[in-house]
Parts: C-alpha cells; structure tokens; sequence
C-alpha cells in the first residue's frame, strides 16, 4: 500500500496545483458566467495603485487639479457645490467652468475645448474616477457635515494632474474610519 | 515501453512526462484566469451644462397638481428626481382627496411612462385597399397638423354646422372651455362623453327637486349610511373622498360606531365592508328604497318636511308596504323594517344618516325611479342640506348621456358625420357593441384622435396626435363647484407629443378667418393664466396676479366652501311610477351584472402593469376575466372553478372562464368590466372579455343612461379549463386566527382576550435611538389594494405576469388577504394588510448562512440584497410568508425603467426581498432631523403603505416615543398579533375589527 | 474461475477497451454535458426555470442533497460496521462503500450549490477572513451544513 511518505515532493506539488487550480477554475467559471466583473472598488481592494483607466489622457478634457486646487487654492465646494447639499458631489456643470475661462486663459487649447462644449451646449462625458457599486448608498452630506476633508477618501487632489483615485474605497476601509469615529457600523445605513 | 515513461527520447509529448504536465496545469491556471478577466468599460459622470437653480441631484423636488385617472379629480403631489417623476401622492391640502390616493392614483405613473405609448404624430396608410390593409406610420407634426386643418376646412366649406363631432370625456374649467369655444368656432357638435356618466342620477335631481345636478354626499357625518349598489369604494363618484369619510364615520366614538348597510345582488368591495349586506334579487332594490320610505311615512318618522309633501309621497310609495315587496325583493320585511326604523329616527334628529344609490344594480331599466326613490329616502329623512348637499354639485352634471351617443352613431351611420375628434375616450370599447358604433365609425371618411394610447377607437383613426400625459400637461380641473385644482407638467414630456390645447389653439390658427378670430391667442399656458387672472379678480385677492399664480400652484389650486342650497321636492314627483329593472332574454335564466373594476375603471386603466398584478380586491384574480356564478348556478350548469363557458346574451357572446362564488344571489352572473381589448397595449390586449358587449343597447327611457343591468343570459359550460390565477386559494382561514374581530358589545364591556404572555431564552433586542413600528387597524381597513400599489410604486417591486402568477411567484411586499367568515354578524368578510412583521425573534434572521438578514438596532427586519446568496432559507422560516424571491431577472420596459426609485436598490435575479418599513424614508426622516438639529418626531416618517391609505388604516412611527401615535393605539385593547403565539413578537400590532350584530341600534342614538 | 479467467479480467484493464465501453462513456459524457447545460441555463436565467412554487422554496435540489448526504452516512456506516465487527472479507466492500461515500459527498456537496439563487457567491457560505469583516453566520443550521459537507469530503480524502 502506498503512505503518504512515499510520495515524492514533486508529486505533492502537482497535487497542490491541482486542487488549487480546480477551486481557482470553479470560482472562474461562475464569475464569468454570471457576468460578474469585479468592479473598480473591489478590483483595488487588494492593492493600493491607482486604477490606470482613471488617468488624466483618457478625460475629454485635460483638466488639472493641481492647476485649479493646487496652484490656485480653489476650495473643493466652489466646484463640487452639492457634496454638503445631498448625496452626491457633483461634477461642476459647463456654465460654471466657463464662468472663470470665459476670460481666464481663453487661449489654452484644453479651455478651446471647453468653450466648443459650451458654444453647442453639450455636456461633458467625464470618465468616472470614483465609483462604488450600485448598492452602496454612500452619501456624501453626512460625511462633509461631520468634517471629514475630501483628501481623507479622495487624496491629496490638489497635487494630482487629472484626478486617480488612491483609495481603495473597499468596504473594509470605510468599515476602519467608521469604527474610529464610532459612525454607524449598521448594515441598513448603506445597504437597503 | 508504456507512453507515460518516454523520458528523453519520445515525441515531445511524450518527453514532457505526466508530472511536468500537471506542473504546467497548475501554473497555468492563474495566468488563465487573470486574462479572462477584461478591462471594465470607464462609467461616465455628466454633469448639466447649466444646472438648474435650487435643485440637488440626489434630492428631490415635489409638484402639486391633479390627478386624472377618473373624474374625481383628486390633487397629486408629484416627487421628482433629476427631472424624473417617481413617486405620486395625495395632495394633503386639497379638499377632495386630503393627501390620500387610490390604487389608481398611484398607477398614474405607468400612464406616464407606458411603454405601448404613441410616440409621434401618425397617420393612416392604405397598403392594400382592396384587402383593406392599412396601418398607422409616422408623420412629422408639421404634415399631421396641416392634414387635420386640410380636413376641417373641407367639412366647413359648405357651411353646414355639425358636419364635425368632438367627443372628449368630462372636462372641466380651462380645457373644457376651450374644447367648447373651439367646436362653436367651427360649428361642430361636442359630446362629454364618460361610461359612468350618472344620468339616473341627475334625471331623479330633476324629477325630485327640479334642478339638473349630482349632489355632494358627506359619508364622515352620516351615522347610519345605506348604499344601493353604490360601489363609494371602488369606483362611484369620488373614490378617495368617499372612502376617507367612511372611514372617519366609522370610528368609535364612546363606544358607539355608525352603521352601515348595502343593498346589492353582490358582494363587493363596498359591501363586504357593511355591517349589514342585504343580498337583493338584481334590479328591486327600488322597492327596498320605496318600502322604507313607506315605513318612515307610515310610523310619523319623517322629518323636517312639510304636511303636505308627507302626503304626496305617502300616497306615491303606498303600494310598496315591506311585506308587499319582501317577496319580490328576496330580503324579509322585518329586515326592512328595521332599517327604516334605524335610518329615520326623530330622537336622533335629521341629517344623521344617508342613503346613496348607483353602481351596476341602479343601472337598469328602472334606474331613474331608482335614485328618486334614493332621493326622497333622504328627503324624508331630512338629510338634503346636510349628508346630501345640492349646491357643491359635482361636474358630473355636465356629462352627456349614452342616449347622445346612440344619436351620434345613428347619425354616424346616415352619413352625417364627415370628420370624428376623439380625445381620450374610447367607445369602441365602452359602448355596447350592439350599439354599432364600431361599424358606424367605418362611414366615418375622417377620424382623428388626440389620444397617446392605441386603444381600439385610436387604432382605428386617420390621424393620431398623441397628447401630453397628465403629469406632463397644464390645466385645471373642477370636480365639484368650490374646488379648482391645478395640473402642471412635473417634467418635460418625454415622447414627441404636444398638449391638447396647444394643438386646438394651433389649428384653429391655421384655418383662419372667424375660427382664429373666436379663439384666444397665445399658447394653452397662456389661455389658463387668463382665466386664472379671472379667478384672481374674483377672489378679491390683494396679493399680486404673479403671486397669486405661484401660491395657488405651490397649494395645487384653489377651494372655497359652497354652501348647500336649499331643495323642495318638485310637483312632478307626483307622476312617478316606479317598477323593477326589465331584463331581456328567457325568464328564469342568469341575469348579467356588469360591474366596474376598482383597478380598471371602464377599462382606462387595463395596460398598466401594477393593475393587472394586484389581485382584485374581492376574488383576489388577476390578469383575467371571470364569470362569478354561485354555487347553486355552478351545479346546475354541471361545472367547476376554472371550467371555460360562453355566456351568451340576445346582443353578444364571450367565453369566460368560471369563478363560483358563494356571496353572489342565485341566478346571477358577475363579470367584471375593463379586460377584452383587442387593442391598447402589451398588458391589455388578447386579455379577458368585456363584457360590454353582451349588454342591451336601448338607454334607460327617463335619463338616457347606459342600461348596464338589461339582460339575461344563457351560460354553456364548455370542456376547456382555463383556470385565473389567484393570490389566495381560500377565503377561510381554518382557525388560524389571522384576521380577527370583535364584537361591539364584548369590546365596550372589556371583555377582550389578554394578549399572550411574552417568554424567551434569548436577551432581547436593545433598542437605544428608535424602535419603528406600525399599527393597522382592520377596522378601518377597506382592501382598497391603493397601500400595495403605492408600494410597488416606493420600492421598485418587479411585476411578473400571469404565468408566474400561476406558480405563487407574485413579489408583492404587501397584500391584502381576505377571509370570510359568514356568522351571526354578518357576511364577515376581514381584510388584512400582510407585511413583513420586522419580528422581534425572527425565524428568518436566525437561519441565513451569510448574515444577509439581520436585526437592526432600530427594530427592523434589515435585508441587505448583495449579501445574499439566495438559499432561501429565510422565506422557509417565514410563518407570514412574506418573503419574496426574485426567481428572475425583473423586468422593467422602457421607459418603465424611469419610475424607479433611486432611494432604493433595484434587484437582480436570485436574491430575497420584503417590505422593509421604506427604510429609505426613515433614512431621509432622520438625516432631515439630523440637518435641522432636532430630534426625529412623530410623522417625519411615513411610508409609502401608510402615506396613501385613504381611511388612514396604517399608522407607523416611533414605539420608544410613547408620545407617537402608533404607540398609543399599541395600547388599545383590540391590539393583537398576527400568530402571537409563535412568539415571533412582531412591531406591527394589528388592531381587531368591530362587528355588530344585524339589526342593532347605532351608536349615536 | 480458472486462473486463465482470473488473468484475463485483471489484465484486461491494461488492454484498448471495446466498443461497448466507448459507447457507453459517451452516453454518459452526453448526460454530463446535458445536465452542464441545464445548469449554466440556470444560472443564467434564474432558479425560476427549476419549477419552484412558492411557499414552498426548497424543493428537489435540498431533498436530492438530503439523498446524497444519506447515501454518504450509509457508506461511512458500512465500513464503520465491518470494521468493529474485525470482518476478514471486509476489504472489498469497505472500499466499494469507502469509494461511495467520496463521491456521494462531492455530489452532496454541489447540492448546496446549485440551489443557490446567486451561485457565483457560494463562497461567501465559507467563513474565510476578508476586507470586508464579516463572518458567516454560525447560527444556521446552512453552515452546519456547509461544515459538515466540506469536513467529510475532506475527512474521506484524507483516508
């Protein structure tokens, strides 16, 4: 009879490979199946790196924080007016871009752009930086009332080119800052 | 030498060896698996060019306006997001309707966002005039107006008046006005053409009391009310007004409670919730009337009338003695009796009762003499000027009458007719197709239909200019003198149509010459602030046109109090002759009864989704027709629930299949109106049968009303079974005490079961902020299904269809269960709302292997849906059976998609869902606290169940704040819990209904 | 039973099988893929399509796992029994009754599975540490399940 000693290490190895490769195969097969794709917050989950579909070249316009919140010091809010109104922040609507580059640096070929969008009145399709999943119901109010700064969840924006997002935005990191400032930890306060 | 051992000197295949291969297996595994996962597509975030002022995306924006799903003209508030409308309410300042909707109301949002609505001018194309192939193909605007203009103009040329017909539905105030300065402009003839039109009513208001009008009723004051037939809680008059002074008259008030009895072949929703249903043969419920006005006579009970009219009427009714029409009538003269006995009481005084009359058993032959003996009921018991105001009259009494439609299609038939405008009526559907208007709308040369919805009169037009829904229209609306409510546009419209009044004022300005110069100028907007500006000089107001404007558009309209006038019965009463419904057909055979559907209407509403899923009230079928027959008709005819028949009238034939019912007079045949379209859209057609078709055509003589009740039938069993899908299989409850009463007498002498005691292993729940709950109480509780409705509506509930319906796969959160428990004290039908309980020791939360249910700190069942797994296991533990499981992905056709919610998550196949106590709202209630820096009080929360209820049944708030009035009505002696003693320890007490035995004394007396 | 015989059916595993067996492996390689094609319709569709009719919500899929973890208990018994009873002819049927048990708890064990509304998350019913700081729910009596699943299957591995 053959005992589990008498089989070679190399052996084992190919046994371990194989049993990993079966569970990793399964969990494969189902996630593919059910056209289930790991969305960017759970992608990063596992790493800090900025996800690179985020950089600046792949916005309509080439916008620079660290030009407009750094160079400039403009606060966050005068832009992202509704972060202490309601639920989402919002991107600053055409009319208020233009506002100040309908006689700041008029010439500039990104702000040409910008004038284009506004002259046909048309939107601008920016590309989602930070997303969190349909059944997450983040909102912001709460969290600008309470004090936390826009770098605590968005980074140090006021150095980035175009806006990348730094933090991984899991469940778990937001779990962490809940538990150290004794915010609700609740299931149903995000999840209903 | 085997394969497996090559070693260096085989075919590479062989050289690789079996352990390599599986080494390479094993590497290569995360490398595959890596790969196969592609990039994710960059979601995109797109702000406004220039954003509107004072609104926060995510926040939402409320508009007042009204509510046009039937005449009653209740005001509607309009929760807005992003432009989007996803939510209606009542308006809570309106005077009709005081905050509260019907199942109606609620599904005006799938009016909306329709997915069968026409979306662009179309116009008739013949493919093949020989086969008679057309169809209707998209025109630009320009080309469809131009065309109608074209037509107009050629029917005017030779001068002859009436050569044009409009027929729209009751209208009122501006468009109505408008509609009316348009056809004198162009000589056409109008018609205010509405299925329920009350014409009975309106010829008795003359006979009786000389003045053409459909008077106010004021149900809340009436301590004795009898109806009959009139369906108040289904579709007679004003639903929402009626059902909410119902409710408060049947509140008890130091131990007394108002009583209230229906006379009524059947039982329907509105019966099923009397004290009292006297089960009347079809068509003699005129003699129940006329036997206690005798009786009232007769023992000196009148009140407040002069000598001389007691003996005008004594004369008139002395023929209808109780024993006289007990016979006739199938109800005992001692019944009777004591009825009149108890609605005229000169000790009690007049004006403390009422009696109304309607609905498909006043609806034959003999409807007129009907509701005048319903009138002189009330007059002798002086209730006009008080629970029957004539003064407040309804508009109703501006309706044409199914005898000017029978004239219109003779004259549609001679030729007379060259151009036919319909807006938003339907008479190929509603009228009776023995009436031939079908046939006679093909002499028609021009039909043109401002409707947006192919119903089967559209489908049939030249020209189709699809209008404006209501929530996205101008207007106003006055269903009843004093009240002027509002309509604007909550977003902007979402298909190509145009408003009705822009097209009439548009085209009146192309035709030219005296037509343009008759009407007004500007738009349909303008036009309504003009007569706006009237209404402003009127009023006296100090404040500014602009600022009038704007606060009766916040309010949702304006209202002043009409006071009743005063009535005397006219001399012609004297002529009166009164007799029982005539029916065609062979004698003896099953008399037919036609009866509007509290969903449906006259069939306005059948392609919306949510009215075809919520089971109806009373037989808790859905997505079908039935037959009601009862069980004594069923074994005569040999068949079974579910068996197909053909129900055949000298007029018309359908198959139906069978539904036996055992709360139905022997001899009848119930089927209900609003299914059988041919036509009108995905939900509704190929559906069910009308049963329109089958009815007699002649209008009642007196009124010129639709004779709804005028035919007998033959029903043939046939071998085919088609079974209706059903949400209840039973309306016992077999002992389960689910739904409970009690009776007045026991409730007032205390004598109420002590609610069980409370043991446990487990340390209860701690509940440190709120403890949310909810109290229902039965008593109120009408089974109106407008909670469910205003629930799919809240929480983005999936529709399923009939199949699934089949299989118990209905996701309703909330549902009405009905029992009936025939006894001593009456037909015994319970409604019982059924929700999730938010258990205290829940069997559900114990058991999820993921911690996807959970109990929260605030006493709610919580459910967090990407969490879950989908075992199951949770709904097999449920002793409420109030889990839901999405066995699907859910539906939602464009544009249905729109209404969703975005304050609550719309799941995906294969997780469980329930009602969740609108978290969402409590989330928004207590974030707006935490805002204003106060703490959370009583009725920041409503959910969407409790918001709508119009006898304001459900009362939900907070138990840790003994202040709140659901724990106050906690404390009642009725409370109880749904199968308390499985110690699940519910949050939601139910509160028992109060039964009286028939023929007790009321209340107040 | 000559030893002619007895060679020939030992051996007879070494040599290219017939007809007969090629045929029948393929049958049961068309049942396979049938039934791998009724399961990626159902978890492509929803549970629906598996005929579930509400209040009842476990139906086929938890009766064929209660089937296929008694069948495991039953193996498990018989070479328990033979065991203790120190039966010298028990060889044989122990691992007959052994080699049932493993593949009545691997079929046992997809039950769980496939009667999942979200199968894909199966593994969420594992209690393993993630970000996300839940843990399953020791309570139910599913988990026991689980446990007890991936405990015998792994226990009968190992043996």
């Amino acid at each position: 009879m053959i005992r589990r000693d008498d089989v070679s290490p190399s052996r084992k190895l190919s046994s371990a490979a194989l049993t990993l490769f079966l569970v990793g195969l399964l969990t494969f097969v189902f996630r593919v199946l059910a056209q289930e794709q790991p969305t960017p917050s759970k992608a990063a989950s596992n790493r800090s790196a900025p996800s690179p579909a985020a950089g600046a070249s792949s916005q309509p316009i080439a916008f620079s924080h660290r030009i407009h919140a750094g160079t400039n010091a403009i606060p966050c809010q005068l832009c992202h007016t509704y972060a202490r109104r309601g639920p989402v922040a919002g991107i600053p609507s055409v009319q208020r871009c233009v506002q100040c580059h309908q006689t700041v640096t008029p010439e500039e070929p990104e702000v040409v752009k910008l004038m284009a969008y506004w002259k046909d009145k048309k939107p601008i399709a920016w590309v989602r930086v930070h997303d969190l999943p349909d059944f997450v119901r983040f909102t912001h109010k709460p969290h600008v009332a309470a004090g936390v700064a826009c770098q605590t969840c968005h980074g140090d924006v006021a150095k980035m080119e175009g806006a990348v997002q730094t933090e991984s935005l899991s469940m778990g990191w937001c779990l962490n800052c809940h538990k150290e400032r004794h915010a609700p930890t609740d299931c149903l306060v995000c999840h209903y | 030498m085997s394969l497996l051992d090559a070693g260096n000197n085989g075919p590479l295949v062989e050289r690789v060896g079996r352990r390599t291969f599986l080494k390479l297996l094993g590497a290569a595994a995360p490398a595959v698996a890596a790969s196969a996962c592609s990039p994710i597509p960059p979601e995109r975030i797109i702000p406004y060019v220039i954003p509107p002022e004072d609104e926060v995306p995510g926040v939402a924006t409320w508009y007042a306006t009204s509510c046009r799903e039937c005449p009653a003209g209740c005001g509607m508030a309009v929760r807005t997001l992003d432009g989007r409308a996803v939510k209606v309410e009542g308006n809570r300042d309106h005077p009709v309707n005081q905050g509260r909707l019907c199942i109606r109301g609620q599904a005006a949002l799938q009016g909306l966002y329709n997915p069968d609505r026409i979306r662009g001018a179309r116009r008739r194309e013949v493919m093949n005039a020989a086969a008679g192939q057309s169809r209707l193909t998209p025109v630009p605007w320009e080309d469809a107006l131009a065309a109608l203009t074209d037509r107009l103009r050629m029917a005017r040329q030779d001068g002859r008046a009436n050569r044009i017909v409009i027929v729209t539905p009751l209208l009122t105030a501006s468009l109505d006005r408008l509609f009316d300065a348009w056809a004198k402009a162009l000589g056409a003839r109008r018609l205010r053409y509405e299925p329920f039109a009350y014409e009975a009513f309106r010829a008795a208001s003359r006979i009786c009391f000389g003045r053409d009008g459909v008077p106010h009723y004021e149900l809340a004051r009436a301590d004795v009310l009898v109806s009959f037939g009139a369906d108040f809680l289904e579709t007679w008059l004003s639903t929402v007004e009626h059902s909410g002074g119902f409710a408060q008259a049947r509140r008890l008030r130091d131990g007394r409670k108002s009583r209230f009895i229906h006379v009524e072949p059947r039982l329907s929703l509105t019966a099923s919730n009397a004290d009292e249903w006297l089960a009347s043969r079809p068509g003699t419920e005129i003699l129940v009337a006329l036997a206690m006005v005798h009786v009232i006579l007769a023992e000196g009970r009148s009140q407040t009338i002069p000598a001389a009219e007691v003996t005008t009427i004594r004369n008139l009714v002395a023929p209808f003695a109780p024993d006289a029409v007990a016979g006739r009538t199938g109800i005992p003269a001692q019944t009777i009796t004591n009825l009149a006995r108890l609605f005229s009481d000169p000790q009690a005084g007049p004006g403390r009762s009422l009696a109304i009359g309607g609905g498909v058993a006043a609806s034959g032959s003999n409807a007129t003499g009907t509701q005048v003996a319903v009138h002189l009921l009330n007059y002798v018991a002086g209730n006009v000027g008080t629970t029957a105001q004539f003064g407040p009259d309804a508009s109703y009494g501006r309706a044409s009458t199914y005898r000017d439609m029978a004239d219109l299609v003779a004259s549609m038939r001679a030729g007379e007719v060259e151009v036919l405008v319909t807006y938003e009526v339907n008479p190929v559907f509603t009228l009776p197709g023995a009436l031939g208007f079908d046939a006679a709308l093909g002499r028609v040369p021009f039909v043109a239909s401002f409707s947006n919805a192919l119903d089967e009169t559209t489908a049939r037009a030249h020209l189709v200019l699809p209008t404006h829904s209501p929530l996205e229209s101008w207007g106003d609306v006055e269903p009843r003198a004093g009240v002027r409510g509002l309509m604007q546009p909550v977003m902007e419209p979402l298909f190509d149509s145009r408003h009705v009044g822009d097209m009439l004022l548009d085209v009146g300005r192309r035709l030219g010459g005296d037509v343009s110069a008759a009407l007004p100028s500007g738009d349909f907007y303008k036009y309504l602030g003009s007569q706006w500006q009237a209404l402003h000089s009127q009023a006296k107001s100090a404040a500014s046109f602009d600022d009038f404007w704007a606060e009766a558009l916040g309010r949702g309209g304006m209202w002043s109090a009409i006071a009743a006038e005063k009535v005397t019965l006219s001399a012609g009463i004297a002529a009166s002759s009164f007799v029982t419904a005539e029916l065609g057909g062979t004698a003896g055979a099953p008399v037919l009864m036609p009866y509007p559907s509290l969903h449906f209407y006259d069939g306005r509403g059948a392609n919306r989704s949510w009215l075809q899923e919520i089971p109806d009230p009373v037989t808790k079928a859905a997505w079908s027709s039935w037959a009601e027959v009862h069980p004594d008709t069923a074994k005569a005819l040999g068949a079974k629930d579910g068996l197909l028949v053909t129900v055949e009238s000298d007029h018309g034939k359908l198959d139906v299949p069978l539904l036996v019912n055992a709360h139905l007079t022997p001899g009848v045949v119930a089927i209900p109106i609003g299914q059988g379209h041919r036509e009108y859209g995905r939900y509704a057609a190929g559906r069910g049968v009308n049963p329109i078709v089958l009815i007699d055509p002649a209008p009642e003589a007196l009124s010129g009303g639709a004779r709804w009740l005028s035919v007998r039938v033959r029903v043939t069993p046939r071998a085919l079974r088609r079974p209706v899908p059903r949400l209840q299989a039973s309306e016992q409850q077999f002992d389960s005490g689910v739904a409970q009463v009690v009776s007045l007498a026991d409730l007032n002498a205390g004598r109420l079961e002590a609610p069980e005691p409370h043991r446990s292993l487990y340390a209860d729940h701690k509940h440190p902020a709120h403890r949310w709950g909810m109290a229902i109480d039965l008593d109120t509780c009408t089974g109106c299904n407008a909670c469910v409705a205003a629930c799919y509506a809240e929480n983005n509930v999936p529709v399923v269809g009939a199949e699934a319906m089949y299989r118990n796969r209905t996701m309703a959160w909330l549902r009405i269960e009905r029992f009936v428990e025939p006894s001593a004290e009456g037909s015994g039908t319970r409604f019982i709302p059924m929700l999730c309980q938010h258990c205290d020791h829940a069997p559900c939360e114990t058991v999820c292997p993921v911690y996807a249910t959970y109990h929260s700190d605030e006493g709610l069942n919580a459910q967090v849906y990407n969490r879950c797994v989908g075992t199951r296991y949770c709904g097999n533990n449920c002793p409420y059976r109030v889990r839901r499981f999405n066995w699907f992905e859910p539906d939602f056709p464009d544009p249905l998609h729109l209404q969703l919610n975005p304050d609550v998550t719309a799941r995906s196949v294969g997780v469980m869902e329930k009602c969740t106590f609108c978290v969402q709202r409590i989330q928004a209630g207590k974030r707006q606290a935490k805002d204003e820096n106060r703490p959370v009080k009583d009725g920041d929360v409503v959910p969407a169940c409790a918001q709508t209820c119009p006898g304001q049944a459900i009362v939900f708030g907070d138990l840790n704040d003994p202040q709140s009035r659901v724990s106050q009505l906690g404390k009642e002696a009725r409370g109880y819990h749904v199968f308390g003693e499985l110690n699940t320890r519910p949050a939601i007490m139910y509160l028992k209904k109060i039964v009286s035995p028939p023929g007790a004394g009321t209340n107040r007396t | 039973m000559s030893f002619r015989r007895i060679n020939d059916d030992i051996l007879g595993g070494l040599e290219t099988p017939g007809l007969a067996y090629f045929a029948g492996v393929g049958l049961a390689l068309a049942v396979l893929a049938l039934a791998l094609y009724a399961f990626w319709y159902q978890v492509e569709v929803g549970l629906g399509v598996a005929g579930y009719q509400p209040p009842v919500l476990w139906a086929v899929y938890i009766t064929n796992f209660v089937f296929w973890v008694g069948i495991t208990h039953s193996g498990t018994l018989v070479s328990a029994v033979l065991y203790l009873c120190r039966a010298r002819w028990r060889t044989g049927i122990a691992r007959a009754s052994e080699a049932m048990t493993v593949f009545a708890i691997m079929t046992a064990g997809l039950f769980p599975i496939i009667h999942l509304g979200r199968p894909w998350f199966f593994y969420w019913l594992f209690p393993y540490p993630n970000q996300r700081q839940l843990w399953v729910n020791f309570k139910s009596p599913l988990i026991w399940d689980v446990r007890r699943s991936s405990g015998t299957s792994s226990r009968s591995a190992a043996t």
